[in-house]
């Protein structure tokens, strides 16, 4: 097994917030001016509770019909294969915000709701910003398949402790994972990226 | 020999890395590094031998990972690995420890592995481990000081032997969690370990930089068991790659530093070890002195009673606040967290805790005030209860090492308390009283606190964990009283090198405008050099001789803090004048400020009923079709929600307890193993600005919970959330509990997985794809039931 490299950001600021996603998440579908304005008061606090912080390791995959094995597992996902198809290699990574985060979101709950339910959705942008910079920091001239995460489709959400142990993201990033496999802190990806031959 | 009689005497060593040693034996990927103590003990047996042989006096068993959380064997697999350990011993002077990392799960309140359960969990090994015959116990690799705590209360509960704990920082000098090399040390001393220090994650180099500081603040030996460097990767493989020579230096400085423990972590091999030790066994270790710092801690930081002195807000805390024990009848937990949240925003250091109210049962209370408030701030806390009971519960799930509010001078009194705070750590608030009273002397006061700090001390509680209250009494009943307090500050100070504490209100009891009376008083015992206030933050009266007092003594570097203090005061007279706003335009828009001044002057003139009906329901209503119709957004319609809340305080404070217009109760509850609970938080405070009284139970409650709580309150509709398709299950199986026992209670789902059809599927009467509709059905429950 490879081990399990870091990739720490050094500004936080270089992981921008996609205004656009916010407001999506936010289910608003109209330009807003008061929903934008809460958005830029509040994104400085979100910052300050993020510490972004991700691993990645690089597996062997062997596809036959449904099953992939990825050294760490074997999964049965149709889905999957199809993602992976013609892959030997891929990228296996878990990303987070942080548990101070999930604090800072439950504290603005008990003040007010509506900057609350604002900052959550910041949050889920910048999780996802993060997960596409650290696609394309592992992208390196490589051409990579979109990611794939345990619960999409029929990748079984079960090899979410799979792939935490094999990037021992537990140690290395604070990712937990409860007994209903949910991830801790909250906003954290893990997901698959296949590389393609050649 | 014992290993703490080795330790006073000089360097001990531990060994390096146990996972690459096992995969130069063979082992392969993914299989359990703890199954080779049975199913290779010789290959174990050997790694440790190369270890004891290049100088290390310490053995980590192989048992990292011993936990029942993660293995089914723990018994088993410790007596091997202890056993393995044990025979590679060759002489006198070389140890075993029984190895303790982390469980991999995240303690509540934030995640679903309960402390009990933690500690439970860790007992097992601990008992095995003893039993086997290990020399100490290491917890290591803990980046969690909560979990840290668990496992440090599990081995005090099952085994004498010492115990040795490190933690792990990143590049920024904090665990991942967010705690500070002065909230770890705070509470491993608190807890009374052997050693501490620092494991893992880094290497010697970038670990160099942090290792002062822990010298500085602690007063216990320092352990330092680096990695081999940082990791880096060549050809798609990781190595972890300082040379043992390079190792060794880095090693040899850090020895100079302080720190008497050493040895190595991932990467390191018996070459880095055997490097290390005989570059570092020539040298003098540095003696370690003890630091005297009075300290409390939160799990974040620490809080040192130094030059500024300490300010503990005192609002939490029912004794004459009428408002706080009507939310303590109700349970409304989140009104003490507001009350906390605000006293931290106004400049508390720390926070008072006071549950103790004679109809509730404070011990739970207790518990579940001070788990939810460390939820949500950084601050350190103050348990104050008369309880030995609740106190101890209190200080078991403290996270971190608390004020404890308080002991006095009576026998019986400190008999209960010390061992307590002994097992548990923290810092003890001494009354000076006794069975005589409070003697009306400084002398008198100054004897009483010599009497609890030797009594102390035989029960190993140090004087720098005592801090004194020689207590203030009213001006008024006794012109002498506030001198005789001043006058005991400066004496106890001077005469025992403790710390004071005082609550200064009492002591204008009985006049008017106090608060002139208790800032002055308040500086003067300033001056003459208190170290903590109990207070009300809120109180700008005594921000201001705090900060001025800062200002001028010279501890307020550039007058800073009083800049901000003095400035921001002045921002907040400026007031913005907008005309015509109406209290429904206000809801609508959302302006809290304006709803707030609009509801006051409203209530002079009309009844509530007619306020509440004419322009809060009416605003909330246009808020909510607008929201259905998509012409405002979930953040507005919550910005009119609060600010409704606003306007209905007002209102509720002139009808005093009287039946407020409700329409009826709704329970809310995210279900057994889901532990994110956004969006049931968002529909409960939208039902509650529709009138209804919601009873929310929380996250990953259980259907009992549930059932328990429909039976109590008679409530006719349940709302379940749950987010994973893997907690559906139990949100089926609370709908069926639900159906047998209490059929005629009304069940409504949501939650990102949930679909209509999902819902209908598993039982339940109504699927809510949002806040207001789940408000439009509670009112359509609540209204067939009137009729």
């Amino acid at each position: 097994m490879n081990s399990q490299i870091l990739i720490q950001i050094n500004n936080a600021k270089d992981i921008k917030i996609d205004k656009k996603e916010v407001l999506r998440y936010l289910g608003v579908t109209e330009d807003n001016n008061d929903i934008n304005s809460i958005i830029n008061d509040i994104s400085p606090d979100v910052y300050k509770s993020i510490k972004f912080n991700a691993v990645y390791t690089e597996i062997d995959v062997e596809i036959n019909d449904n099953k992939i094995d990825m050294g760490f597992a074997c999964v049965d996902s149709k889905a999957l294969a199809k993602n992976l198809f013609g892959c030997k290699k891929a990228f296996l990574f878990a990303a987070t915000l942080g548990i101070e985060n999930d604090r800072a979101i439950e504290r603005a709950f008990k003040i007010n709701s509506a900057k609350a339910s604002v900052f959550n959705c910041i949050s889920i942008a910048l999780i996802e910003s993060f997960c596409d910079y650290v696609n394309d920091y592992l992208k390196n001239g490589k051409k990579l398949r979109p990611r794939f995460s345990p619960g999409y489709g029929d990748f079984s959400i079960k090899y979410q402790k799979n792939v935490i142990d094999a990037l021992d993201a537990t140690r290395k990033i604070g990712i937990t994972l409860s007994d209903s496999y949910m991830m801790k802190p909250s906003k954290s990806v893990t997901a698959v990226i296949g590389i393609e031959e050649g | 020999m014992s290993i703490l009689t080795d330790l006073q005497k000089g360097f001990l060593f531990f060994d390096g890395g146990m996972g690459t040693e096992l995969q130069k034996k063979g082992i392969l990927a993914g299989e359990c590094p703890e199954n080779w103590n049975i199913s290779n003990p010789k290959a174990v047996t050997e790694i440790h031998k190369r270890y004891f042989e290049a100088g290390a006096n310490i053995a980590t068993a192989n048992t990292f990972g011993a936990n029942p959380l993660k293995l089914d064997n723990v018994d088993e697999i410790v007596f091997s690995a202890i056993n393995n350990a044990k025979k590679a011993i060759t002489k006198e002077g070389q140890y075993v420890a029984l190895d303790i990392g982390p469980t991999g799960k995240l303690l509540k309140p934030l995640g679903d592995l309960d402390f009990e359960d933690a500690i439970k969990a860790f007992s097992q090994t601990v008992i095995a481990g003893t039993k086997a015959g290990a020399d100490l116990i290491l917890i290591e690799t803990m980046s969690d000081p909560y979990e840290l705590k668990a496992a440090i209360i599990a081995s005090k509960e099952n085994s004498s032997l010492p115990i040795f704990a490190t933690f792990v920082l990143d590049n920024t000098g904090k665990t991942i969690t967010g705690a500070d090399v002065g909230a770890m040390v705070a509470l491993l001393e608190g807890l009374g370990v052997s050693a501490l220090g620092v494991n893992c994650s880094l290497g010697a180099e970038q670990l160099k930089a942090f290792v002062p500081n822990l010298v500085k603040l602690s007063s216990l030996p320092i352990i330092v068991n680096p990695n081999a460097g940082l990791p880096c990767v060549r050809n798609g493989k990781t190595h972890y790659d300082q040379s043992p020579e390079s190792f060794a230096n880095d090693m040899l400085d850090i020895a100079k530093m302080g720190a008497r423990i050493l040895g190595g972590c991932c990467g390191t091999t018996a070459e880095h070890i055997s490097k290390m030790t005989s570059l570092v066994s020539d040298i003098t270790p540095k003696k370690i002195t003890k630091k005297n710092l009075t300290v409390a801690s939160s799990y974040s930081h620490a809080c040192y009673f130094d030059k500024k002195a300490i300010l503990i807000g005192e609002r939490i805390n029912p004794t004459g606040k009428p408002k706080l024990k009507d939310a303590l009848r109700r349970n409304d937990i989140d009104y003490l967290i507001r009350e906390a949240i605000g006293q931290e925003e106004k400049g508390a250091d720390l926070l008072d805790v006071n549950v103790g109210l004679p109809e509730i049962d404070e011990k739970s209370v207790l518990v579940k005030v001070i788990t939810e408030i460390q939820a949500i701030t950084t601050l350190p806390l103050q348990i104050d209860t008369s309880s030995i009971d609740a106190l101890e519960a209190g200080m078991r799930i403290y996270n971190g090492k608390p004020l404890v509010n308080s002991v006095n001078g009576k026998k019986e009194c400190m008999k209960k308390i010390f061992p307590i705070v002994k097992k548990y750590g923290g810092v003890l608030i001494a009354l000076t009283l006794d069975e005589n009273g409070i003697p009306e002397t400084a002398e008198g006061r100054l004897e009483i606190a010599r009497k609890i700090i030797e009594e102390a001390e035989k029960c190993g509680i140090d004087k720098k964990d005592i801090i004194v209250d020689p207590l203030c009494l009213t001006v008024s009943s006794d012109k002498n009283a506030p001198s005789v307090t001043l006058e005991s500050i400066k004496l106890i100070k001077s005469e025992l090198g403790v710390k004071t504490s005082l609550g200064i209100s009492n002591v204008s009891f009985g006049l008017p405008q106090r608060e002139i009376v208790n800032s002055i008083f308040f500086a003067h015992a300033l001056q003459n050099g208190l170290d903590a206030v109990i207070l009300n933050p809120f109180s700008e009266a005594m921000q201001r001789v705090y900060y001025a007092h800062n200002a001028l003594m010279g501890i307020d570097d550039n007058c800073q803090d009083y800049i901000n203090f003095a400035t921001t005061n002045i921002q907040v007279e400026k007031t913005n004048e907008e005309a015509t706003v109406t209290l429904e335009k206000a809801i609508i828009k959302g302006l809290k400020k304006e709803a707030h001044e609009i509801a006051e002057s409203l209530v002079q003139s009309k009844k509530t009923l007619e306020i509440v009906n004419e322009y809060i329901i009416p605003a909330l209503d246009k808020v909510g079709l607008d929201y259905e119709k998509g012409k405002i957004f979930l953040p507005q319609l919550l910005m009119s929600a609060d600010t409704a809340t606003v306007a209905f305080d007002v209102v509720k404070k002139t009808i005093n307890g009287e039946n407020k217009a409700e329409n009826g109760e709704v329970i809310l509850a995210t279900v057994k193993g889901d532990i994110h609970d956004i969006g049931k938080n968002i529909v409960k405070v939208i039902l509650e600005n529709y009138g209804f009284t919601v009873y929310d139970l929380g996250k990953d409650v259980s259907k009992e919970a549930i059932l328990d709580c429909v039976n109590q309150t008679k409530a006719k509709l349940v709302g379940l959330s749950a987010l994973m398709t893997t907690t559906v299950p139990s949100m089926e199986e609370v709908i069926k509990l639900l159906r047998k026992e209490t059929p005629e209670v009304k069940i409504m789902v949501g939650g990102a997985v949930l679909t209509e059809e999902y819902a209908r599927m598993i039982g339940a009467d109504k699927y809510s794809k949002d806040a207001m509709e789940s408000v439009r059905y509670a009112q359509e429950i609540y209204k067939k039931i009137a009729k």
